[in-house]
């Protein structure tokens, strides 16, 4: 594998440099991270107990991300043998970090008097502190809890009609806002398709919706990475798309204001906020197969190399879906292979009546093209429509076939597909 | 957003359509009975084209099925019989690469055994989305994941329904065809993380 140095040294501004960060990332090659110089164990009363800067993963390891981009590592020194993802950091408060396993996953909370782990029961997401040391946390993305030093934890059910909750963030240190994920009616995914920011008073237990973004079946619009800047407002990224489209998906910059909701600009691809301090922000960009973290000031914004904050790790296996099949297992045996036989083919359509589809066929001239309904091709077209068929015998290669089809025929580039068109006599 | 098929290196014997067009080789095929055979004729095809490598891991499945929402990742279809609501037909749509697959093999399974009746609402496959409440994408935003009998197993139950929709229940009929081997196809069960009805094409992912 081909290895290329990443240097992004001068400022750039966010659009340019993600732009160089998602060019970078088509090549498809794979760019190692380097390597950073262990600064100790990140134990209770470490400098990065303190929670002074950013704290972003690499591997096993915590990296600092200081003001100008300096970083010091950190040993994930309580290891319970998952893999470390989403991680926060406060002055004052700490760092608290989520190791992953399977089942039930370990939460473990660094502080300036000692570390310890606990494993409060489920899949723990999205840790985040308070400024009186608090820690919130969601929990199998369905509802929250707040641990306090010295207290039960306290579980938070999330909004009543709500299908889940997750991404807390404290403004005060008896409100928190949060990501609240809310049903579609008649849409059922497991998958997300709608969500709001919603805040929640810890004194009087009460939910209220700050934001009213829209969804429906084929359109969706989640919230991700939401950020409390040092003066309580939030800023989060906003995903847009279409469920049914090949189009990827828009990205937008908000601001949680007291006048509501309000997008600050349209973001240049898929990135999510780190962390927000003064007038920088620290962004999480996927490129060169590694999460890799960009610091936009005034002065432009520059690569300042891998870590992840609160997204999802994409090179190491979440340990719920790790493969548990044994080796071989789940592979056709020698005595069912037989050759492909050539029952597939590519349907133009749909059309209302034989006739529209004849015309297209006839229009093509194609050898073999004819018109199809259900009853002759049953998985390639559906009861009470008509379509083309160009059955390809002897084709290995389907999707080249498809592209050569569409390459030949633009104008029926949206309406064609690959079936099967096995018999529907049984 | 479309992937250069150089880059997946999986194109085996490479055989033109215009060619084929050109040689009017699909008219010998028509009348020799390729198209429409009976189902009594049909037999799994089980060869390195109709259950192709199963990738490992988010990069390779990148590697194998292009980023998410690539324009291939729902450039095949198949009908299914309940898709929003039973008995609201439809297609189910998904990767180019699992056309034998699903569309032949499964489907084509289904039927030829009279088991129409074993599957029920909802069935999906291509979504462009994102995980619930994270930043991954779904491997439907790949095509690589269809969904069946949903409604009766849904996201968070740790057992299968088999009751289809002509209310009989089949057992584990309907995921022994999708998974793991013979007669299933090689794809990987969701119930192992409570998601019975998800079915996908790549494993540690």
């Amino acid at each position: 594998m081909s290895k290329r140095v990443t240097r992004i040294a001068l400022p750039l501004t966010l659009a340019a440099a993600v732009a160089v960060a998602v060019a970078l990332s088509a090549v498809g090659t794979s760019v190692a991270c380097a390597r950073d110089a262990v600064a100790g164990v990140a134990g209770g009363g470490s400098p990065l107990s303190k929670g002074k800067d950013p704290v972003a993963l690499v591997g096993q390891t915590l990296v600092t991300i200081g003001p100008d981009g300096t970083r010091a590592a950190y040993v994930h020194g309580e290891a319970l043998g998952g893999i470390l993802r989403h991680v926060s950091a406060r002055p004052g408060s700490g760092v608290a970090y989520v190791e992953d396993r399977r089942g039930s996953d370990g939460l473990t909370l660094v502080t300036s008097k000692d570390s310890q782990t606990v494993v409060p029961g489920g899949e723990i997401t999205h840790p985040a502190w308070s400024s009186e040391g608090d820690l919130a946390y969601a929990v199998d993305l369905e509802r929250l809890e707040v641990r306090t030093p010295g207290a039960p934890v306290r579980t938070i059910d999330r909004p009543e009609g709500a299908v889940g909750v997750f991404s807390p963030v404290f403004t005060t240190p008896e409100t928190i806002v949060a990501v609240v994920q809310e049903a579609i009616p008649g849409v059922t995914t497991h998958d997300d398709t709608l969500n709001n920011l919603w805040s929640h008073d810890l004194t009087t237990g009460e939910w209220a919706r700050l934001t009213a973004f829209s969804a429906d079946a084929h359109r969706w619009s989640v919230v991700r990475t939401p950020v409390a800047q040092d003066t309580g407002q939030i800023l989060f990224v906003r995903e847009v798309g279409q469920a049914i489209s090949s189009e990827p998906p828009s990205y937008e910059l908000w601001a949680l204001r007291e006048t509501g909701a309000e997008k600050v600009r349209e973001l240049p691809g898929e990135m999510f906020l780190a962390a927000a301090g003064g007038d920088g922000l620290l962004w999480n960009v996927f490129s060169e197969g590694e999460w890799r973290l960009f610091l936009e000031g005034p002065e432009g914004t520059r690569s300042i190399g891998c870590g992840a904050v609160m997204v999802d790790p994409r090179t190491s296996v979440d340990p719920d879906h790790e493969d548990q099949e044994e080796a071989g297992k789940g592979l056709p045996s020698a005595e069912e292979v037989l050759p492909a036989d050539g029952e597939m083919g590519i349907v133009i359509g749909d059309f209302e009546t034989r006739a529209e589809a004849a015309e297209v066929a006839a229009t093509l001239g194609l050898v073999g093209g004819r018109v199809v309904e259900h009853e002759e091709a049953p998985s390639a077209v559906m009861p009470d429509v008509f379509a083309v068929a160009i059955p390809l015998p002897g084709v290995l290669d389907l999707e080249q076939a498809l592209d050569d089809f569409r390459d030949r025929y633009p104008e029926y580039a949206t309406k064609t597909w690959l079936v099967s068109l096995a018999g529907g006599q049984a | 957003m479309s992937v250069s098929s150089e880059s997946m290196g999986r194109r085996p014997g490479l055989k033109r359509l215009a060619a084929l067009l050109l040689a009017g080789s699909l008219v010998g095929a028509m009348q020799s009975g390729v198209v429409a055979n009976h189902l009594r004729d049909w037999k799994h095809d089980h060869s390195k084209a109709g259950v192709p490598y199963r990738p490992k891991g988010y990069s390779d499945l990148v590697r194998v099925f292009g980023k998410a929402c690539n324009g291939k990742a729902n450039d095949a279809r198949t009908y299914f019989p309940h898709v929003d609501a039973r008995w609201d037909r439809g297609y189910v749509y998904y990767h180019s690469y699992l056309a034998r697959n699903v569309g032949y093999n499964i489907r084509t399974h289904v039927r030829a055994d009279h088991r129409d009746g074993a599957l029920d609402y909802g069935e999906w496959g291509y979504a462009c989305r994102k995980m619930r409440g994270g930043t991954s994408w779904s491997a439907h935003a790949f095509g690589a994941a269809i969904d069946t009998n949903t409604k009766r197993n849904p996201q968070g139950q740790s057992v299968w329904n088999g009751k289809g929709a002509d209310k009989t229940n089949y057992g584990k009929y309907i995921p022994d065809i999708f998974k793991g081997n013979y007669p299933g196809h090689h794809f990987r069960w969701g119930i192992g993380w409570n998601d019975p009805h998800h079915f996908q094409y790549v494993t540690n992912y």
